[in-house]
Parts: C-alpha cells; structure tokens; sequence
C-alpha cells in the first residue's frame, strides 16, 4: 500500500510525487543518485519511460487502517526533498492536509521524468481532493520547493511573476497581481485572487488582498505553490475570482530538521536577513516552526517621465528614493496530534507583519517619511477523521489585522500633518465537510458549509498635526471621519457547498467529470448582498498515456471589500478611494461575477519535452471598476469585460541540462472585436524562457531565465492625467542568473550546506509598470542576493 | 506535436483574423474640439471633461443617424489647465496647433480670459481665432462691455469686442444678490434683517480668490449689499486670499481668526473695529473651500457660512461629508428644462456607472453641444461639406444662431441631436434648450441660469429653493 503521495511506477516501486526543477533525463541523474548514496533509485541507466495505466482523476488516500511505510531518514542532497511520510493516513482529501512530496519516501529528485511534471498530484483544482496535474479540474500551475531554491525566492511576489498570465505590479509595498487579463485597478493587491496557505485563506480582509512579499510565510516552510487559474469560487467560496493560489507547506520529517539561513541583499544599498525552520514529527504529532525576517534597503531609484504631463513639479523626477527600506516578518507554525481512532487535530498559526517605507504610494511620492506597517495575524484548528467511505473534516479559525502605531503617510510636498488609516478586522470562520464515496473510484461526493464572520473597521484616516491649526496645536490628532457614520461594518458569509466527481464508464477509464455547486448568502454592513451561485464543470480524458485533454467552465464571484463599499476620503484632496456607500445617491455595489470557459492539452513529445496549451475565454459582469469622482475614486459596477487568450507551457530535459519556457496571450474584445489596446495595468503578452545545469560532480547549480513582458496598458488613473490619452508602457526583459551549491556537506552526516548567488534584473532594465495617482512605478534595478543556508 | 502546432496555428490565425476585424469602421472626417480643462488641481472636476466626452459621443451617434452628416464626427482634444492660466494659454495652443481644434471649452475666469486674450494682444502669430466658450466662468467682468482693467489687453478681451469668447454659465451678479436675500431673510431680534448676532447691525466677511473669479464676486456682493439699504448699512468685510496657495499646507487657521474677529481688516493698514460678521461668504474654488472648512469646524467657529456654487463641488462634499449638514448655500441648478437635464442626468449616469452629474456638468454638456451644432450650422451656412474646411469665424458666428428664438426645440439625447442635424441640414432654425438651462445667448455671448438655494442634508446636497433668474434680473423665488 502506499500514502496519497506516492504511485507505483511502471515496476511497482513507489515513486516519489516530488517536482524536479530541472527534469533531468535519467541517465546521467541515475548515475549522480547512485553517486550519492541513494540506494533507492537502481543505477539503471534506463529511465522508467513505460506508460503507467491511466491513472484515476481522484487519487485516494489509503484506507485508514494502513500504516503508512516506515518512516526512513532522510539523506540530505541537494534538492531532494527531505521528509518521510509522517502523517497517514489522511483521513480526507484536503489543501490543508495534503501531504507534500516530502513526505514519500526518500528519492532523488533527478530521478523523475518529465512525465512527473504533469502527473504530479495537486489538491487545489479538487477542493482538496488530490488528482493528476495533467487531469486535474482546473488549470494547476506549480512552483516547487525545489523551484524556489534554486531561484532564491523569498516571497511571493516573486514566484507569482514567472506563472504564465499572471502579472505582478509591484509598488514595493503590497504588491497586485492581475491574472488573464483582468486586474482589480488601482491598489488591487490580490483582491481578485484567493490566496490560501494549506487551503485556508489568508488575507488582510477589509482589502481583500494577501501580502506577496517575504512577510506572507517563510518560503523555508513551503513545499510548493499552486495557482489554479480560472474562477473557483464553486470550491472556495467570495473571491477565489480568476485564479486560486494555494501555499502547501512541508510536513514535518521523522527527525529533527534544522534550518538556519543568513542572507544579504544588495541593491544600491545592502539588506540582510536571516530565516529559519525547526520541524519534527511522527504518524501522531508532529510540529513545524518558521521564521523569517528582513531588512531590504531599496533606495536611490527615482521616478520616470512616462507620459507629457505637469501633474508634478519636474524636480521630484529627479530625486531618488531614500531610507527606502523593508522589514517583513513572517512566522507560520503547524502543529498536529491525534490517531487513526480519535482523528487527527491540526492547529496552524501564522504572523505577518508588513513594515515598508513607501516611496512610491499615490499622493504620497518620494516623501521619505511614509512607512506603510501593518499586522496580520491568523490561526486555525482543524480536525479530520476517516471511515472506510466517509471522512470528515471540521475547521475554525481566527484572524485579525491592523495597522500598526509605525504606520504613517505623508503628503507630497506638504509637512503640516501626517495620516494614519485606520482599518482594523477581527474575523472568525469555520467549515464542516464530509467525502462519501459510495463507488469507490467511480463516485466521490463532498459536501458542506462555512462560514465567515468579520468585524471591520471602515477606513479613514487620523490626521495628527505637525502646525497649529484653528484650536489644535501641534501633535492634536483629528479623525477624519464624520460623527454621523459608523466606523466599524460586520460582514458575514455563509456558504453551502457540493462537489461530485466520477469516472463514470468502466469502458473509458480516462474519462473523468467533477461539477461544483455552492451558494453564498453575504451581507455587508447595511448590503444585503443577492444570493451568490457559482458552480464549476470539469470534463478531463486521458487521449494516450502521453497525451490529455480539458475542459473547463465556471462561475466565480467577488464580493466588494469594506474599503470598497465603506472608505472615507481625508489622505489628501486627490485620488483616495472612497468607498461606495459613502458617496450619496449611488446604488449599493453588487458582487462581480466571472464566467469562463477554457480547454486545455497537456502531453509529452519525443521524451524530452512536455507541452501544455490552454486556451480561454473570460467574460466578467458587474466588473468593479474604479470611477472618478470628484478627483477621488469610487468603486462602481462598469458593465462587460470579455477576453479571450491562450498560454502555453514547454519543457525540455536531457541529462544534467533542462530548458522551460511559457508564453501567454490575452487579448480583450471591445465591442465586439479585439481591442487594439492592451487591458490597462495588463500586458497583452509575456513569456519566459530559463534552463537549468545541474552539476553535482563540482557542487553546482546554474539556473537563468529571461521573463519578457509586453506592452501595458496604463491604469484608468493615469490616462485620465494624460488627457485621457490612452498609452502604453514599453516591453522590457529581466534576466536572471542564480548560482547554488548542491551537496555541500561541511559538517558531514546528514546536514548541507547551501551557498546561493543570485543577480537579478542583470541588464538593469527600468522600464516601469503602471502605477497611478500621475506616476509609474518604477522597477528596482540590478541586485544581487547572497544566501548562506545550513541543514541539520 | 504537429497536432499542437496546428492548434497553435489555428488559435493564432484566429486571433489576427478577428483582430482585423477591429479595424474595418469606415473613416469619418473629424471636426476637432478643445477643451482646455482643469482636470487636477484645487479646482479640478473630473466629471466635467467625461460631460464634453459624452456630450461628443451623443452627437457621434446622432450624427450617423442624421441624413446629411453621417459621414463626420467631433473629436474632443483634452487638455489640463491644472487650475493655471497659464498652463491654460500652454495647452489651449497645443490643442490649437496640434489637434487643429476649431473651438475651445474653458473653465475657469482666469483660464478663460487669458486664453481670450491671446486675439488682442501684440502677437498676431499667437491668436487662436476660434471661438472660446466658459462653462464655469462666473466673472462678471467677463464679456462685459463696460469692463474696465489697467491691462488695455485684459480690458479688451473682458469687453469681448471681437464676440470670440462666450459662456454658458451665468455671472455671479445674480447669485450675489440671491445670496444676500437668503441672508437677509429672517430680521433678529434687534429688527435689522440678517442681523443674526443681534449687535445691531448686519456684516459679512468675505472671504475671496485674488483673481477675476473672486473680485468680480465680491463685487457684486458689495452691490448687492449696497442695494439693500438697510440701517444701518451694510458692512462688507474683505479677506482676499492668493488663489496660488497650496490648499493643503496652507494655514487657515489666522486667516480665520481674521473673518471671525470683530476686527475689519479690508483696508489692513486701517483696521477697524465695527463688530463680529454675521456670516461669512467664502468666494474659493472647491478644494480651498474644503481646507477652509475642514480647518473652520474642527476649530469649533461659530460664524455661520453661506456658500457659493463652487462649494457644490464634489470634492467638498467628499472629504467632509456629513460634517457639512446645515451648511447653505447658493448655485446654479445642476439641471434644468425639465426632458433635457432628465436625458443628460440619465446618459451622464450611465457613462458613469451610476454616479449622478455634480455640479457644472450639465454646463459641459451644454458647451460642448452648443460648438457641435453651430458647427452643423457654420458648414450649411458655408456649403462646407468637409468639416476640416471650416474656420473658428464661421463657428463663432453660428453659435448664436443654436438658439434662435422661434426655431425649433432642441433638446438632449442622441434623437434630438440627429433631429437638430436634419433641420439644420434642411436650412430650418433650432433652438437649443440645454440641460443647464436655455442657453440663450445675449449680444455680449453671456447666458442665464436659475439658482438653487441648496442645504447639505445626510451628507448630500439638496435643494431647497429655486430663483428664476432667466425670467427676470431680479431672479424671484419659485415654489
């Protein structure tokens, strides 16, 4: 028997679900395993290339009466991954308890084929329920921990930048991320896009958005990132929009794992940090610990004249940034005890703390003194137990966030007072859910509900003087905030939920159906939202062992967040966004909706290659659209915004040299036809091309990769100041170059120590992304990161 | 893998095909427009340029409906005037010169005189010779033919004597005398009427812009307390103010002290000590007002305020909201003529996902409808079937003939607009009757307006009188 996380190969063995990097062709990666001690992998120079048969949509945990495989320690390689099974069996298929690869038995990551790429299990597309990339019930992108080492990513943001049709803005505070095409305007951060870790959302509630930087979690604890592209709100409810990202963090290892990372960044200035990662655990409890923190110092880059206009005085194109620096916190924990009889319980806990100058934030431009600072804290108990057909699992979590005493913003050119946001949530939620599988493999259904309740403080701002004004003298605080209106909104979303997948002929075992139904009763505040419906069909069919085919459709929603509906002007007598409800007269926001239809073939050519093509159309009603009014923004409800695109995804491996590339397209339909203008803050094209050498005979990996992203259109804000002059902002290319030890044992035994170099933006392109508020935002040039990471 | 080159081909031969498609409109020849707006800055209104866009739009739509101008269109080239006369004058000649406008919208007093100006001074390389048309110039030293300055420039482009310069909002003369028999309603205790302090006699403080705007109301204000003849007469107090100022970091806080002391500083080398005001009358642009006010009600004054049309702004209302409940004041009405401000509050809303017209957009529409149909108008009158041949001249002296007593009624929307084309295309007269009100323009190219005489309530303006000031000067009180 084997855990959820491992197949048998063409042999019988059990293959390790783990994600290479690099997806070495066998032979040579066969010879480096054996090499270094990895008795597991046969030194066959023959790569396992045997078709498996088909394997079923939906990959079942074991029975919970199996013991999971014993647990074997870990030899420390280089990328491998490094946990055995420590928790099985899985009572119920879910992202929260999803076990990594690294839990399966120890294999060397050189050892899987390219076909691994598209096999690999992934949990977000089925609510939890693992399948098959290449059959899974939505377009799954993955990162791999080994991925991100070899990359050096330290957040997000960065990782996000290279998924095919996602683009990341970043005004090196808070991120946004626009996916296919659509993005949420000014300051949209992640709002349109659920961003999960272990399949609960995390997010700063009264924006909607996630923080992408280094604070979100400790990537050390991370064992992959999956972003389902496409509307998921049938599985997850408000918001999982146009793309779902789903963090799956490590499972404990069955002995003591020590992490310990020391790291320098160098921009114009230098930054350091230090990061580290304590997990240990057995079959009944176990515990993982992360942490990590930074400082990066981004100053001395200065704005760009992208458009003809005398919105700002011309000197402050010529100053830098100073003092520009960032000190992202993250601390994420997993702890877990129970049995196969009582269940298992599993409490997670993490804190972000985001702590940035901002240089770069509308009507607060270069000012040297704005710092953007806020809490972010969440924690969830979850509790899963299995029967032979039924499993069970039952959640409830809290979280809470807020702006900290540091955080303050100071108006371009004007010293007389500072402001401080004050939006606030307290939230707590839960969820029961049940899997029965009546059919075994034939028949799964899963069905619940959920719950969200939040208390948010609207957004507006306290002012606290630095000059006497009228009766106040200075350090007088003014809350800009009319008597009249309430300061804090309750919201509260209840949600019932079905899913059913089958495989419904016995004649045609590659065939596979998953359809999603759930409905949502929100309300807001004073809105009482309709009734939201969202619903998901999957059809997925195995065409050969090689090659496979998709089709997906769904509805999605997004509901308005409190900033959205309720925020008070007062940051300056421009360009805030106020709430839509404050301003009198305009109907309530209402819930956005996306429907999307989308196919999608995936397979292997000539060995060495995979080949994934997807092609889609969107079309978004009720699209929340940031309207002036005044000189400030209003959230309204434009009419249609349809589009249609494609993206591609190529891998090559031969030996110890592996390329990647993807390339995607999205265009929007204006009236009926193409529109000749990419979407604004939306390049009309990107695509990235990299290639791995993996050397391990001199300690060696080299990773590069170029990511190309095409014109954008410039935000609604931008083209207004232009004259409503529509333009664009020109392709530029980021070259990267990462260099990194592999099997470097210092200490010897089991620990490595890892060296990492990495030169980022190497050509030092500065070409800009959209910004708003009469400025883009300008791209931090060349860097260069220096990583020393210790492995006990 | 051929399978997938040949899907790939045929996703990417779609996509060029259909975006092909895109650009099969058949062309139309343009008539371009200028408007040389305020679009940042303390005066700035957003809506104001989306008003003239969609005002362009309508008449696009009408014009393919109509029978003799399907094949032209009007092309609108914004421009920011960025609440500067002389950045104005800068791209009111960019416009000119770059997008070959054929007239100008303006905003401002300051902004319209100085590009108004442009026609008399020395320089004949930097006339515009293209009609100009104000839709929030207040001034009523504008297009006034008794207008006197120490600029002969200035003074000859205020009298207007070459008729290029027209507007579409009425001057503030009216307003002024509107706002002092609001103030002047009720008698204290003391029996002199708007004496709400009960020192026995009646004093506004007024607080203006150091420019056109501001002068010229403040001059009509002294008129119109002077006009009153109350006992004892009425005392004007004047703070005037550099419309220059950062609204954000300027401090309000003295020059408040100085509206609200019993201290008349209008002659700051005398000062006097005749009493505290009974009101206050700040004569700013919008985010002035809202600075000024901020300051003022968070300081706990007492004197109340009686506002004019620009603190109908958006703006204001936005970063005070409901603090400003019970505050008064006076503007023009934000619609008007009944059908036609209904069709172009419901368009404009539309156009802007629901939100409704604020003030001066109807003036925009209106502005710009009135240079499309004279346009109309010039072409017939010229046998000009090129829109590109025609010259700013022929518009200017059109523009009066867009609302010719006994032509037919032209009102709002994209039916009236093909029906005005028909008729002027058949050489009949129209009369158009805008959303903002008649635009019926005088010799000197001035129009009327009624009044609103409006409360902030809940945190939304709403009116709660209205003065028919195109019925009569003396602008009665209408239930």
């Amino acid at each position: 028997m084997f855990t959820s996380r491992q197949r048998q190969d063409s042999r019988g063995r059990a293959r390790a679900r783990g994600r290479s990097l690099f997806r070495p062709a066998l032979p040579l990666a066969v010879w480096l395993s054996a090499s270094l001690g990895h008795a597991d992998e046969p030194a066959n120079p023959s790569p396992p290339e045997i078709e498996p048969p088909p394997a079923p949509l939906i990959v079942d945990p074991p029975a919970a009466t199996t013991p999971p495989p014993p647990a074997t320690p870990a030899p420390a390689t280089t990328l491998a991954p490094v946990a055995v099974p420590a928790i099985s069996p899985r009572p119920t298929a879910d992202p929260a308890s999803v076990p990594p690869a690294d839990s399966a038995p120890i294999k060397n990551i050189e050892s899987l084929d390219l076909k691994d790429l598209l096999n690999e299990p992934v949990v977000t597309a089925g609510g939890g329920i693992e399948e098959e990339r290449s059959l899974a019930s939505a377009n799954v992108y993955t990162i791999s921990r080994d991925e991100i080492a070899a990359h050096g990513y330290r957040s997000l943001a960065e990782l996000l930048a290279t998924v095919p049709n996602l683009y990341v803005i970043d005004d090196l505070v808070l991120p946004s991320l626009g996916v296919r095409g659509t993005t949420g305007g000014v300051k949209a951060g992640t709002r349109l896009v659920k961003v999960m870790i272990n399949g609960q959302s995390v997010n700063f509630r009264p924006e909607l958005t996630s923080f992408l930087g280094p604070e979100f979690i400790p990537i050390e604890a991370v064992e992959r990132v999956e972003i389902a592209k496409g509307p998921l709100s049938a599985l997850y409810g408000a918001n999982a929009f146009i793309a779902t990202v789903n963090v799956i963090t490590r499972d404990p290892s069955p002995s003591l794992h020590v992490e310990a990372a020391g790291r320098a960044t160098f921009y114009n200035n230098a930054g350091f940090g230090g990061s580290g990662l304590l997990n240990y655990g057995d079959k009944n409890r176990g515990m993982l610990l992360a942490i990590t923190l930074d400082q990066i110092d981004r100053s001395g880059i200065n704005l760009q004249r992208t458009f003809t206009n005398d919105y700002f005085n011309s000197d402050l194109f010529e100053r830098r940034s100073n003092d520009d620096k960032a000190n992202p916190l993250g601390v994420f924990g997993r702890f877990y005890i129970g049995t196969d009889n009582v269940g298992r319980f599993i409490l997670s806990a993490g804190l972000q703390r985001l702590d940035s100058k901002g240089e770069f934030q509308i009507n607060s431009v270069l000012t040297h003194q704005t710092r953007i600072a806020l809490v972010n804290a969440w924690l969830q108990l979850r509790y899963e137990k299995s029967w032979s057909k039924v499993s069970l699992v039952a959640t409830t979590g809290y979280s809470q966030g807020d702006p900290t005493s540091d955080y303050r913003l100071n108006l371009t050119g004007n010293n007389t007072s500072l402001f401080r946001p004050n939006y606030g949530y307290k939230a707590v939620d839960g969820k029961a859910e049940v899997t029965y599988k009546p059919l075994g493999e034939r028949l799964s259904l899963l069905g619940g509900v959920d719950f969200e309740w939040t208390r948010e403080q609207v957004l507006y701002y306290t002012q606290t003087l630095n000059q006497v004004q009228g009766l106040l003298q200075p350090g007088d605080t003014v809350d800009l905030i009319a008597r009249k209106v309430s300061r804090e909104q309750t919201y509260y979303d209840v949600g019932a939920f079905l899913q059913l997948a089958s495989t419904p002929f016995t004649r045609l075992p590659g065939l596979h159906f998953t359809g999603n139904l759930r409905l949502d009763k929100i309300a807001f505040g004073p809105v009482d939202f309709p009734l939201q419906f969202s619903w998901r069909l999957s059809a997925a069919y195995r065409i050969s062992s090689n090659w496979t085919a998709r089709l997906f459709g769904g509805q999605a929603f997004q509901n308005p967040s409190g900033v959205m509906l309720f925020a008070q002007p007062g940051f300056g007598s421009a360009n805030n966004v106020i709430g839509n409800l404050t301003v009198a007269g305009l109907p309530a926001l209402s819930p956005q909706n996306i429907t999307s239809t989308e196919a999608l073939v995936s397979g292997r050519l000539f060995t060495y290659l995979t080949l994934e093509v997807a092609a889609y159309y969107r079309a978004l009603q009720n699209e929340i659209e940031f309207t002036r009014q005044g000189l400030d923004f209003v959230a309204t409800n434009a009419g249609i915004d349809r589009g249609i695109g494609f993206e591609s995804v190529l891998r090559f491996s031969y030996r110890w040299f592996s390329a990647y590339g993807n390339a995607s397209f999205d265009a929007p339909i204006r009236d009926g036809v193409f529109g000749d203008k990419p979407s604004p803050l939306f390049p009309r094209g990107m695509g990235l091309i990299g290639l791995d050498i993996h050397v391990p005979q001199i300690y060696l990996h080299a990773n590069t990769q170029v990511r190309i992203i095409g014109p954008r259109g410039a935000s609604q804000s931008n083209t207004y100041i232009n004259n409503d002059r529509f333009y664009e902002l020109p392709t530029y290319a980021l070259w990267d170059l990462t260099l990194s030890s592999v099997g470097l044992r210092l200490f010897g035994g089991d620990s490595e120590t890892r060296v990492l170099v990495s030169g980022r933006n190497l050509l030092g392109e500065t070409a800009p992304d959209p910004g708003a508020g009469g400025f883009d935002l300008p791209r931090l040039g060349r860097s260069f990161l220096v990583e020393i990471r210790q492995i006990f | 893998m051929g399978t997938t080159g040949l899907r790939n081909g045929v996703l990417l031969g779609t996509v060029c095909a259909l975006l092909a498609c895109g650009s099969s409109e058949p062309k139309r020849a343009a008539l371009s427009l200028g408007a040389v707006i305020d679009r940042t800055g303390p005066r700035a209104t957003a809506s104001w340029s989306q008003s003239i866009r969609l005002a362009a739009d309508v008449a696009n739509q009408g014009l393919l409906a109509s029978m003799a101008y399907a094949g032209m269109k009007f092309e609108i080239a914004l421009a920011d005037s960025n609440s500067d006369p002389i950045e104005a004058v800068k791209h009111g000649r960019e416009v000119f010169r770059e997008n070959g406008a054929k007239a100008l919208i303006t905003d401002s007093s300051e902004d319209d005189i100085a590009l108004n100006m442009l026609g008399y001074d020395a320089d004949p390389e930097n006339d515009l010779n293209v009609p100009l048309i104000c839709m929030a110039c207040t001034s009523p030293s504008i297009n006034n033919p008794t207008a006197t300055s120490s600029d002969p420039v200035r003074q000859e482009a205020l009298r207007n004597s070459g008729k290029w310069n027209f507007r579409a909002l009425m001057n503030s003369t009216p307003q002024a005398n509107v706002l002092l028999q609001i103030a002047t309603a009720q008698k204290g205790p003391t029996g002199v009427p708007g004496d709400s302090n009960r020192d026995g006699q009646f004093k506004i403080a007024v607080y203006y812009s150091a420019d056109s705007f501001g002068s010229g109301f403040l001059q009509a204000l002294k008129s119109a307390a002077a006009a009153l003849n109350l006992m004892p007469s009425a005392i004007v107090e004047e703070l005037p103010f550099d419309p220059k100022l950062n609204p954000d970091t300027y401090n309000w806080s003295a020059d408040i002290d100085k509206l609200t002391d019993a201290i008349n500083g209008t002659n700051p080398n005398s000062p006097l000590l005749d009493g505290k005001p009974d009101l206050i009358i700040d004569v700013a642009p919008p985010q002035f007002s809202a600075a000024l006010m901020r300051v003022y009600l968070t300081s706990g004054g007492s004197v109340p305020f009686l506002h004019i049309h620009n603190f109908r702004s958006t703006s204001v209302l936005r970063q005070l909201g409901s603090e400003l409940d019970g505050q008064e004041g006076t503007s023009h009405v934000l619609l008007d003529n009944g059908e036609s401000g209904q069709v172009f509050a419901s368009l404009l809303a539309a156009a802007q996902n629901g939100i409704a017209p604020a003030f001066e957009d109807s003036n925009s529409f209106d502005a710009t409808n009135v240079l499309m149909l004279a346009s109309l108008i010039a072409m017939k009158q010229s046998g000009l079937s090129d829109p590109g041949a025609l010259t700013g001249s022929q518009i200017r002296d059109a523009i009066p003939r867009t609302s010719e007593p006994g032509g037919t009624i032209i009102r709002t929307g994209v039916d009236e607009f093909t029906k005005a084309a028909n008729l002027i295309a058949a050489g009949s007269a129209i009369n158009y009757e805008g959303a903002s009100g008649p635009m019926d323009f005088d010799a000197n190219g001035n129009v009327l307006n009624r009044l609103a005489h409006w409360q902030v309530t809940g945190g939304a303006f709403v009116d709660m009188a209205r003065y028919d000031c195109v019925a009569s000067v003396s602008c009665p009180l209408r239930p």
